[in-house]
């Protein structure tokens, strides 16, 4: 475990202080050290949490809590506009800007449709709790307590009393006016659906009794913070009785919520959407490939391969509980019939698992279609491109835009005499004003470059043998597999993970004054192992996750208007 | 399948280094699926050369010849022509007319290494050329290129439906140019055609080979490969050729191929003797009169020139009960796999139409 500890702290950008609360806290332990016992003996430094949020409930969130509550087939397709990423998360995003009127109009047609199948002949037997006494006609009774239990399940806490008479008001009289009881609850479920409530998620806080002086989520607030980040939906029943009833502000009752929510298969659900968030796959949804240079790549193809990564991702975090790092020297993935084809491989139909032999060139996701289809251009690879996606996303090292007024022709001459993109690239490095950033970029992307703008391999350049060696951060490797094993032990490889993981959770940029909490973190995700469970589990039983920073309200504004009477 | 069982034989296939070599071959072996297939039909643009009667006339056609002016005997018309269609007979037409493709062309093979006053030659000058049964389709619509219905719908099903999947793998391959002794299986496979961005079928695609149901396809039969051109031992074979109406088959005898090989594909001609009454008793099966009105083509009579241009394997009475003939096919690389160890039919005999 030394080896695991020295290798994490050193790789970290904190390590020096890590080192410090690890060696001092880990000495004393009698019994055999695990991962677990060392990673729970790192305590965590007095903190002042995170700010409290407003966040419009994002499109996967709405259509996984819709699931949850009434089942699968309760679906539709809302086409609620995607955030605006910053800070390297689209989770970010949706707690920045307004909703406009176009935006409205997108939740109610989805309220419209989700009414419909839910009080279709078909569902309501089984969704409705009662049945009305007469179908035509209103059932105050039965209306209310259907809007009581859903209004709980869908607004992430129990509806007021005043709020559930209004639903319930508007379901009586649509009811009596269109003589029909269920139309009546459509509506009053609709209006239900594009209430603030609902699509707003607004954070509350209150005193912390055992932190005089401090404030914290109030339970509810938790228990969606919670959710929100471990299942990217709205919690259910149980996480909410245990908000309801106070237990999960005690360390042992959230202890057990999340665990509980760990040990659900939602995790698969919630972690899908983090690492989509965090590797930038929504870029999938705009990808597109020259289909007379690369015919084989499809649509099918397109969507295969960001499914590749997030299943290899979840197999190996989540089912296999393994180390982040071998996320990128692993082998192991999974293919489906379009994969195959640009892997040179056979599969049968559907999704199954593979292991590339040894000696072979792909080794890690970094290998796999998805990043190295997405950040190449659409006729050619780009190794500025895969480059600097590398740094941005996975060690959240930004790179500066270039400048406006770049000459690209040497570049992009389809008939350069020059061959391969190395030679393409130095061109760069004999720019001053260039150089400086290229340096940090493509050093990477030159490494992917035995893999084409569609993902397949290939062994040379028009003619040329391509040559992948480089240095990382002043690591030598040779080609790819080499870069996986630099990128494994790379300090920022590991924090990187950290940072989006409080970020996404909190729903917040970190700051420079979250560099303790994020030592803290970074120190008990070393010392687990690099296991995300272990993250996820240090992240959110901390205080940094729970802890409210009280900040001064906002000046009064439209939008904030919104919030106000959202929150209250 | 088991998964798991999948998961080990992928892992068994793939070469080190990840990729294909560059000729295909992988182990020694490279599997192609097929996805054009027709009647080599030899044509001039106007059809007057090989069709100088003009083309032939379909069941409306046929039917008006046979009964113009006859009303309300609806036994006697319309159901004795369909009676006609299910079981023919070979006595001479005296009120219809059939015309048979005319003069010395036409695409095929040689398939009896013979040179004999009914062989054609084909375009390049190849004499001793066995197609009879291009004297049979030749002059019907239906059949002709590019746009003959038969001939689109035949192809079209063969490509939209698995169970036309027609496979042919090379294995103990040295070279795609030239290796005088491949073995050369035929399977049906389980899945469908890979496309690419644009819809064409396309090479890199995965097949099963189905060792179930299409256990009865499966043929196993030397070859040899000259100058990239893959010629097979002739071999008894039965291939699965349904237009989504029951699970009819074509039963050939020593069929072959010769086919131009590349990494990507494969193209050339298959040809062997066709069992005529397996032949005819998928056509009126596979496609009703009103369809065979599409592309004016005279089922009865053409019964009547199958058996009559009949070329071989005579029956005990010494009546030829098979007809040679010759398909244009084109097939793409794909990558074959195998559940099982399939159990395959060397030289069998040709089917019958016992129910399968």
């Amino acid at each position: 475990m030394a080896h695991f500890t020295r290798k994490a702290l050193r790789g970290s950008g904190f390590g020096v202080a890590a080192a410090a609360l690890l060696m001092g806290c880990s000495a004393p332990s009698q019994k055999a050290e695990t991962p677990a016992t060392q990673a729970s003996a790192i305590a965590e430094p007095a903190n002042d949490g995170s700010a409290k949020r407003l966040r419009v409930l994002t499109e996967a969130q709405y259509l996984n809590t819709l699931a949850h509550v009434f089942g699968p087939d309760v679906k539709t397709e809302p086409h609620f506009p995607p955030a605006q990423r910053y800070d390297g998360l689209l989770a970010l995003g949706s707690a920045r800007g307004g909703v406009g009127g176009a935006q409205l109009e997108l939740y109610q047609k989805a309220a419209v449709v989700v009414a419909g199948l839910i009080t279709n002949p078909e569902r309501r037997g089984y969704l409705m709790p009662c049945k009305p006494a007469d179908e035509k006609a209103a059932d105050r009774a039965c209306a209310n307590q259907f809007l009581a239990y859903t209004g709980r399940l869908l607004s992430r806490g129990a509806l007021t009393p005043t709020e559930i008479a209004g639903f319930t008001e508007t379901a009586s009289t649509s009811a009596a006016s269109l003589k029909d009881f269920y139309a009546g609850l459509g509506i009053a479920l609709e209006a239900m659906l594009v209430s603030p409530k609902i699509l707003f998620v607004a954070e509350r806080a209150e005193p912390d009794p055992k932190a005089p002086g401090q404030m914290r989520l109030d339970a509810v607030s938790l228990a969606t913070r919670l959710s929100l980040f471990l299942w990217n939906a709205a919690p259910d029943d149980a996480v909410l009785k245990a908000a309801e009833s106070g237990e999960i502000l005690t360390p042992k009752g959230r202890a057990r919520v999340v665990n509980m929510m760990l040990a659900s298969p939602r995790i698969e659900t919630g972690m899908r959407a983090f690492f989509d968030d965090m590797f930038a796959f929504d870029d999938f949804s705009t990808l597109a490939k020259d289909p007379k240079i690369y015919p084989a790549f499809t649509g099918v193809t397109a969507q295969d391969a960001r499914e590749e990564t997030l299943r290899t991702v979840i197999d190996h975090l989540i089912t296999k509980n393994g180390d982040y790092r071998d996320l990128f020297t692993t082998r192991e993935t999974f293919i489906s019939p379009a994969l195959a084809a640009m892997y040179k491989l056979p599969a049968p139909p559907n999704w199954t698992p593979y292991t590339f032999p040894e000696g072979a060139p792909r080794s890690g996701i970094l290998t796999q279609i998805s990043f190295l289809a997405v950040h190449s251009h659409p006729g050619r690879s780009s190794p500025t491109l895969r480059g600097k996606a590398l740094r941005e996303i996975l060690l959240c090292q930004p790179v500066p835009s270039p400048p406006p007024n770049v000459d690209f022709s040497a570049v992009e001459n389809p008939n350069s005499p020059i061959k391969t993109a190395r030679e393409r690239i130095n061109i760069h490095q004999k720019n001053p004003a260039c150089a400086g950033c290229h340096k940090i970029m493509d050093p990477m992307g030159l490494a992917l470059e035995n893999f084409d703008s569609v993902g397949r391999y290939r062994d040379t350049e028009k003619g040329e043998k391509i040559d992948a060696s480089g240095t990382l951060d002043g690591k030598p490797f040779q080609d790819v597999v080499g870069l996986g094993k630099v990128l494994h032990d790379h300090p920022s490889l590991t924090s990187c993970l950290v940072k989006r993981a409080y970020s996404y959770s909190t729903g917040q940029p970190t700051k420079p004054s979250d560099k303790e909490k994020l030592e803290f973190i970074n120190a008990r995700f070393a010392a687990s192992g690099y296991k995300l469970p272990d993250l996820l589990r240090t992240i959110t039983l901390s205080n940094a996750f729970s802890r409210i920073i009280e900040t001064p309200a906002p000046a009064k504004t439209a939008s904030a208007d919104v919030a106000g009477a959202t929150a209250k | 399948m088991h998964r798991a069982f999948f998961a080990a034989f992928l892992a068994s296939t793939v070469l080190a280094g990840g990729a294909q070599a560059d000729d295909g071959l992988k182990d020694r072996t490279i599997g192609y699926v097929l996805i054009n297939k027709a009647y080599a039909t030899w044509q001039t643009p106007d059809g007057k050369k090989e069709c100088p009667q003009g083309f032939n006339h379909g069941p409306r056609e046929q039917f008006k010849e046979l009964f113009e002016g006859v009303t309300d005997k609806f036994a006697e018309t319309q159901l004795a022509y369909e009676a006609e269609i299910a079981f023919p007979g070979t006595a001479p037409e005296t009120r219809t007319f059939f015309r048979e493709a005319q003069g010395p062309m036409a695409f095929g093979l040689n398939l009896d290494g013979k040179v004999g006053p009914n062989d054609f030659v084909s375009p390049e000058g190849e004499k001793g050329i066995d197609h009879q049964m291009y004297r049979v389709v030749g002059c019907t619509e239906n059949y002709r290129g590019p746009d003959g219905s038969a001939r689109h719908f035949i192809e079209s099903y063969m490509q939209k439906f698995n169970y036309n999947r027609w496979l042919l793998e090379l294995a103990d391959v040295d070279s795609l140019a030239n290796d005088d002794d491949v073995t050369v299986t035929i399977s049906r496979g389980l899945d469908p055609l890979a496309t690419d961005a644009a819809g064409q079928f396309a090479s890199g695609g995965t097949q099963r080979v189905d060792t179930r149901r299409g256990r009865e396809f499966i043929y196993t039969m030397k070859g040899r490969i000259v100058d990239g051109v893959l010629t097979t031992t002739p071999t008894d074979i039965t291939f699965p050729e349904s237009q989504q109406r029951g699970f009819p088959y074509q039963s050939v005898h020593a069929w072959r191929a010769r086919l131009k090989l590349t990494p990507e594909g494969a193209s050339g001609l298959m040809a062997g003797y066709m069992d005529v009454e397996r032949w005819y008793h998928n056509l009126p099966q596979q496609w009703s009169t009103h369809h065979r009105s599409y592309g004016a083509e005279p089922m009865p009579s053409q019964y009547r020139a199958a058996v009559r241009l009949a070329d071989g394997y005579p029956d005990a009475s010494g009546k030829n009960t098979a007809i040679s003939t010759a398909w244009e096919v084109r097939f793409a690389q794909a990558l074959i796999m195998h559940p099982d160890e399939p159990k395959t039919v060397a030289g069998k005999g040709v089917k019958t139409d016992v129910a399968r």
